[in-house]
């Protein structure tokens, strides 16, 4: 009994540690993040399905071999709409923006990129969701995996922090065969970049009366201070540009062009949007009186785009994919005007500082009221 | 520290054993069980709720202290039945059992009931903050039973070493069985039990094994589903008829793999240092009728409750309507154990009321041939399992309001919130309304999790019938042997199993937000 007992054990332990570490080696391997095989070594495959759920941990990885000149910073608006090859950034742009992304956490990216590369531009799409004061940051985001600790001082090992859960774990193993099977368009994130168009299938129909009332839910729940009177995000967004300041980043700040529809559910609060970007524009002006600001905010041909009652990646939107998220050749419109290009849309996007953002607020809600009327 | 973690595994356990069995094999037996039990506190104090601080001298100094007190006592009483002072064991006892309960009751029940008196009273009246010292649930019933045992002679503990270790072992402190020490310590008296094991180690870690699998691989598996509808109600959701189901269910399924698996594995655990623990569960889901149902779940609790609290009251001695008093109120005492708060009592007085139902259906059919028929029997053993499933959602529920919203939702009073993904399959070709549809709060491919889990739930054999852990209780008990045998097939498939469970000890934070 002894012995058949020990050799009982003997095996038991062998065989589950030849599924540990043979899944271990698998994930390795496969790679479903893309965070352990960059350039040419990660090549043999040919979309990372699961990148879109991941792109914290994909983003903090990536972005210490690119070495890039420029970030295109900001919320899933920025992933998917602005193009890091557009031809007024610098070469070696990369879309460091993040869905969901709050303030503090754009911050803490940059943070952790310039430790590897210091930009020389970088451009922000923002909105009042970002500065929202009772979401810190998204449940995926974590600080380990940055290569500096808030006080922008060095971390050890931060890039082994991720190995644990993305190689010795089941969840991991599914998104490698996922990513095996996956039989859609080459999902890659160029650049940092989501090319919806290269990923069809991935996108589920949604109705814009079911995502308007998502929003108005959402919207309601924006608290634009803490019990205390405080919000962090403005705090790290004083953090942020005394950062961008001390490295001579040139910094370019722009409110996000979101849908007419969605816009006025986030403006249902008017006070509370006013206070938001009349309070975003003075702190800008306070820490780094050079950074640029813009408002793409407004009630235009382009954002009042007529909606179908269900829309999809190919519902034949020119310039939205729905609601909340705009397309890149609204992303290329946005870029042409700030960067002053010949062909930039004239009557979009308005260059705001503390002197004339009441006007612009009186701009917006004048093209509210004519669209109503 | 958690069972299910790598520090535990792969750290604590390990050296924890070697140590053990290193003492006494050079026959050291007090160092052995000293380290014992400094182990469990080591492992007791891992956990505390204040982030900031690696581990808080407080809540070991209750424990400490709330060990020493009791052992005390119990000696005190043990003299005092001695020298036949009757009245000297009643205070003693009396004084124990009121310091332990108000113990609890102040950390688990100071705020609640400080904010039930400020509503009634209209005051201000504050506790502070208060943190729930990790375990106090389970060594104060151990501690009140050991009390009660010493008073009624069938307990002695004139050794502290032997009580400390019998209070902290690590495998039951946390969350039970809830123990004798009538029924462990002897084991402790046993040579064999200091004699490293090579078969109980083998049975311990399969069962620990399957344990580990049963939590982190199948609760874990189908929490997401219950967490989101939940959520989805905490953000003034109103799930309709599907995903309120799918979550009462997940939740039903969720609660019996994540406490049965902790249980196995504290029975693999025992079994490790050869000790036998009693069985916790016993498929209590595929209960014949709700009595049964408290024979099979969380057994050592509901003995206990039986022992130390049915029975004082009088149990079945006085009278009919006494009886269902004392059902009624043991359920609510025991549903209030559980936590601090008016949806638990709910629940344990909706079970009082099953229970009640229950005895006055036998009292009505005692006679009735019909009873024993398979379709009245599979019909009881559904209604019992769709009653233990309403039960839960007042138990999983944080408010009142929650779970009536989650009842209604049950009912079909908010609308069916059919899959979206099903409209463009569904939808269209059979005119249905779109309000028919809603995303659900949960991604699509957890349901297989929950799929699976029923599966096995009510299919696969439990723990007892694959280990036998109960002992025959007659010479001729046909209760089959096990079915686990130290062979190379078992090792295989329990090497497959604790693999896969050691790759669900962590799971990569996804983004949450349902995004485009």
């Amino acid at each position: 009994m002894k012995t058949f007992a020990s050799r009982y054990l003997i095996v038991m332990v062998l065989v589950a540690s030849l599924v540990v570490f043979g899944a271990a080696g698998f994930n390795y391997f496969v790679d479903p993040y893309g965070i352990w095989h960059f350039g040419s070594a990660g090549d043999w495959i040919k979309a990372r399905p699961r990148l879109q759920d991941f792109e914290r941990l994909h983003k903090a990885h990536e972005v210490e071999h690119l070495k890039a000149e420029g970030y295109l910073l900001g919320n899933s608006r920025v992933v998917i709409g602005l193009d890091p090859r557009h031809p007024s950034l610098p070469k070696n742009t990369y879309n460091l923006a993040l869905s969901a992304c709050t303030v503090y956490e754009m911050l803490r990216y940059l943070q952790h990129a310039c430790v590897f590369q210091q930009p020389k531009l970088v451009v922000v799409g923002t909105d009042r969701e970002m500065f929202d004061a009772a979401t810190p940051y998204e449940t995926s985001f974590s600080e380990n995996r940055l290569a500096v600790d808030p006080q922008d001082r060095p971390r050890a090992g931060w890039q082994i922090s991720d190995a644990p859960v993305t190689l010795f774990s089941a969840s991991s193993l599914v998104d490698s065969i996922r990513t095996l099977l996956y039989k859609g368009g080459p999902i890659r994130y160029p650049n940092g970049c989501r090319d919806l168009e290269l990923e069809k299938p991935l996108t589920l129909a949604k109705n814009v009366l079911i995502e308007s009332d998502r929003w108005k839910k959402r919207a309601s729940l924006y608290a634009p201070v803490l019990a205390d009177g405080s919000n962090p995000q403005f705090d790290a967004f004083r953090e942020f540009l005394r950062f961008c300041k001390s490295r001579h980043i040139q910094l370019v700040i722009y409110v996000n062009p979101v849908h007419s529809v969605l816009l006025d559910v986030l403006r249902a609060r008017e006070k509370e949007y006013d206070d938001w970007l009349r309070r975003m524009v003075i702190t800008a002006d306070e820490e780094y009186p050079e950074a640029q600001v813009w408002d793409f905010a407004a009630y235009n041909q382009i954002t009042s785009e007529p909606l179908p009652a269900w829309t999809m990646v190919d519902s034949g939107m020119k310039y939205y994919w729905e609601i909340s998220h705009y397309r890149q050749n609204v992303g290329n419109m946005i870029l042409d005007r700030i960067f002053g290009r010949p062909d930039a849309p004239q009557n979009f996007g308005w260059r705001i500082n503390r002197e004339n953002v009441s006007n612009d607020l009186a701009r917006l809600k004048r093209e509210a009221l004519t669209k109503r009327n | 520290m958690l069972f299910n973690s790598y520090e535990f595994i792969f750290g604590f356990l390990p050296i924890c054993l070697a140590g053990f069995f290193l003492w006494a094999s050079f026959g050291w037996t007090k160092t052995a069980s000293l380290w014992l039990s400094g182990a469990s506190l080591v492992f007791y104090c891992w956990w505390n709720p204040d982030p900031h601080q690696l581990w808080s001298p407080k809540y070991l100094l209750l424990i400490l202290a709330s060990v020493v007190f009791n052992y005390l006592l119990g000696v005190a009483i043990s003299h005092s039945r001695e020298q036949e002072n009757h009245r000297r064991t009643k205070f003693v006892l009396v004084l124990g059992v009121t310091v332990n309960l108000v113990t609890l009751a102040y950390f688990k029940y100071g705020g609640f009931l400080t904010t039930n008196l400020n509503l009634v009273f209209g005051t201000h009246f504050s506790l502070g903050k208060i943190a729930l010292p990790l375990a106090i649930s389970f060594f104060t019933f151990t501690q009140i039973a050991y009390l009660v045992d010493s008073f009624q002679g069938l307990t002695k503990a004139y050794n502290f070493r032997w009580y400390l270790l019998f209070v902290t072992f690590f495998p039951h402190l946390i969350a039970g069985p809830i123990v004798l020490y009538r029924k462990l310590m002897p084991q402790f008296a046993r040579p064999e039990t200091w004699r490293f094991n090579v078969n109980n180690l083998a049975a311990g870690l399969t069962l620990f094994g399957f344990g580990l699998f049963k939590k982190a691989v199948i609760a874990d598996s189908v929490s997401p589903i219950a967490d989101g509808v939940y959520q989805n109600i905490a953000r003034s959701g109103f799930p309709g008829l599907v995903p309120a189901w799918f979550g009462a269910l997940a939740y039903t399924t969720q609660l019996y793999f994540d406490f049965s698996g902790y249980s196995d594995m504290a029975i693999g655990l025992g079994r490790m240092f050869n000790v036998q623990f009693p069985i916790n569960f016993n498929s209590p889901y595929k209960s014949a009728n709700i009595s049964d149902f408290w024979q099979r779940w969380h057994i050592t609790l509901s003995q206990f409750l039986r022992d130390h609290l049915y029975i004082p009251l009088g149990g079945n001695r006085r009278g009919e309507a006494r009886r269902y008093f004392n059902v009624m109120v043991t359920m609510l005492l025991g549903g209030l154990w559980h936590g601090a708060g008016w949806t638990f009592v709910i629940w344990g007085g909706l079970h009082g009321l099953y229970l009640v139902i229950h005895q006055l259906w036998v009292k009505a059919t005692k006679s009735a041939q019909w009873t024993m028929n398979a379709l009245v029997v599979g019909a009881g053993r559904i209604l019992t399992f769709f009653a233990v499933v309403v039960g839960w959602v007042f138990f999983r529920s944080p408010s009142f309001g929650d779970a009536a919203t989650m009842l209604k939702g049950m009912v079909g009073q908010s609308g069916f919130d059919l899959p979206l993904q099903l409209h463009r399959l569904i939808g269209s070709r059979f005119a249905l309304p779109s309000n028919w549809f809603a995303p659900l709060p949960f991604q699509a491919f957890e349901l297989v999790a929950l799929a699976v889990a029923l599966i096995v739930m009510f299919v696969v054999p439990n723990t007892n019938q694959l280990f036998r852990l109960t002992q025959p209780t007659k010479e001729n008990d046909p209760t089959p042997p096990p079915l686990w045998k130290p062979n190379d097939r078992w090792a295989v498939a329990c090497g497959i199993v604790i693999g896969v469970s050691i790759l669900h000890l962590s799971r990569i934070t996804e983004f949450l937000y349902f995004q485009f």
